[in-house]
């Protein structure tokens, strides 16, 4: 069989990776092996407490803005930040409730000029025909289309005008 | 040429002693290809629409309209930085939404300061992400949002839809992706943090807001031979360029945590990992009032990896478990690992679209179309 030093050394990487893997995964689950890890995370947060303690003493007695002061005025800023994105929601809610209103009363004033131009058609013919001559003018009819044609009336100078269709009223029996 | 002997394979040697030389030749080159790949991640163009304390709200810019009516809200987690939903070209969630005709939008939480130390998860909530979800209604012209949660990301976006179910109803349909629900499992974040093991009131009142080495020097262990398994594939593929730049933007998102908000890191260790309160009192108690699951009563697309040794699948899968009488609830689970639905990769690491594909169908299917102007 070939030998190859490369395979060879794949082969051994590629074992010791499933076999350290193996492992690794079997103490991480191990509780004694937790336990271990705990105590160990405990002393770091403990040392880091300490230090941290010290840090701030020497700070307050430096009159330095220690990292507590430094939060409480880091929630102020975040407070002011939320407070006025807030506003600006509000702001925009009314913007938008006041251009709702605007459409709609322009929308509204639309329908009244509307009604109104329409009531103005309609009453339109009423004030033609006050401009028009006064029945009883004579040798005047009125021509309108529609309008119920007058009867002419005599002419009192003329004689005894021909009857017309529609007859006289006074009657009289014709010749 | 040399002959290959019945001993030594000069042939193979000849060929692996060049790739060696080759490796040996490129590493110092290889911190100017992973600064060069820093500079390729999370390319997709998009502009800032607010920011509050340390959290950023963005929506990605679109060359055209978008086709569905409801935006899209992701919500990453805060554990590891956001960009995991658009890491690359062709390997990004937000890439793969945008070009599916959504209106994204994306909460980015940042590094908190030391003024968010005593945040708890119900302020993260209210304001940041209801914040986030007026904000998008309102430039997206809508009366409500979808939302997509991430990993913690998927489990803040649950609780979030859970408050709104009793309020405003502004989340009309949820996505879970590698949500945690179930916080007791065979995981070992699970076995790390359980009382016994873990002071979780020590470290936090020590350290205030967790500090992303805290995170950085744990989440390894979780496969404890992951740095081994790195060297091997850099070495055998680092001639790849395709695999070397997704291996490396990986690698950056991997090994670069962010801190963690010191109360809320509480909160979801002694609520989640150690009192489990969703699954043993099926709701997340706050002080106004808890989002209980029960309260639940959109559609929800619950997506999980057979693979995730971070989230495993039966956490993810519990919800169906936890609210049976849901009127729409979809579970999925993938042959993929924590990563793979985010950056459309199987278990084997083939890139496939299936993930992205059957959210969006999902998605489209309970949304309006966008209104034409």
């Amino acid at each position: 069989m070939a030998f190859n030093p490369f395979d060879f050394q794949k082969q051994m990487f590629v074992e010791f990776e499933k076999t350290m893997g193996e492992y690794l995964q079997k103490t991480m689950r191990d509780p004694e092996f937790m336990k271990l890890m705990a105590r160990g995370m405990e002393g770091a947060m403990d040392y880091r407490s300490a230090l941290r303690t010290q840090v701030e003493a020497t700070f307050k007695t430096l009159n330095l803005p220690t990292e507590e002061s430094q939060e409480k005025l880091f929630q102020t800023l975040h407070g002011m930040e939320t407070r006025i994105l807030d506003l600006e929601e509000e702001v925009q809610e009314l913007r938008q409730s006041v251009l709702q209103g605007v459409q709609a009363l322009s929308a509204a004033t639309k329908a009244l000029n509307d009604l109104r131009d329409g009531l103005r058609a309609a009453s339109a013919p009423e004030e033609a025909g006050d401009e028009r001559p006064s029945p009883g003018t004579p040798g005047e009819e009125a021509e309108k289309p529609g309008d119920t044609p007058q009867k002419p009336r005599e002419n009192p100078k003329s004689g005894p005008s021909r009857s017309s269709k529609r007859g006289r009223k006074s009657g009289g029996s014709r010749a | 040429m040399p002959e290959q002997t019945a001993s030594f394979d000069a042939v193979a040697f000849q060929a692996d002693y060049q790739k060696f030389l080759g490796f040996l030749a490129s590493t110092p080159r290889f911190r100017e290809r992973r600064e060069a790949v820093r500079q390729r991640m999370a390319p997709t163009p998009r502009h800032e629409v607010f920011r509050e304390h340390s959290v950023t709200f963005y929506r990605y810019d679109r060359a055209t309209p978008a086709t569905v009516g409801t935006p899209l809200v992701v919500v990453p987690s805060l554990v590891n930085m956001p960009n995991i939903m658009d890491l690359l070209q062709g390997e990004s969630f937000v890439e793969a939404m945008l070009e599916r005709g959504f209106d994204v939008f994306m909460l980015e939480w940042g590094h908190p300061t030391a003024g968010q130390k005593h945040l708890d998860l119900e302020f993260y909530l209210r304001t940041y992400l209801g914040r986030a979800v007026r904000r998008a209604m309102r430039l997206a012209n809508t009366d409500g949002v979808n939302l997509a949660g991430y990993c913690l990301g998927g489990t803040m976006a649950l609780l979030y839809a859970a408050l709104d179910a009793r309020g405003a109803k502004q989340v009309k349909n949820l996505v879970t992706m590698v949500g945690p629900v179930n916080f007791e499992d065979r995981g070992l974040l699970s076995w790390w943090a359980k009382e016994e093991h873990f002071d979780v009131d020590k470290v936090v009142d020590t350290y205030g807001n967790m500090p992303a080495e805290f995170f950085s020097s744990s989440f390894p262990w979780l496969v404890p031979t992951a740095n081994l398994t790195k060297a091997r594939m850099v070495y055998e593929r680092h001639e790849d360029e395709a695999f070397m730049e997704s291996f490396l933007a990986l690698d950056i998102w991997g090994t670069e945590n962010t801190p963690f908000p010191g109360d809320l890191y509480r909160e979801f260790i002694k609520k989640g990992y150690q009192q489990n309160v969703l699954v043993n009192q099926g709701e997340w108690p706050m002080k106004g009032g808890g989002a209980r699951l029960a309260d639940l009563d959109i559609p929800i697309l619950n997506l999980s990896g057979q693979f995730d040794h971070i989230c495993p699948f039966e956490s993810c899968m519990k919800l169906d478990e936890l609210i049976p009488d849901h009127p729409d609830l979809t579970s999925k689970h993938y042959p993929a690992g924590h990563l793979g639905i985010a950056l459309g990769k199987d278990a084997a690491g083939n890139r496939t679209t299936l993930y992205w594909d059957e959210i969006a169908d999902w998605l489209k299917a309970r949304s309006p179309a966008a209104a034409t102007a």
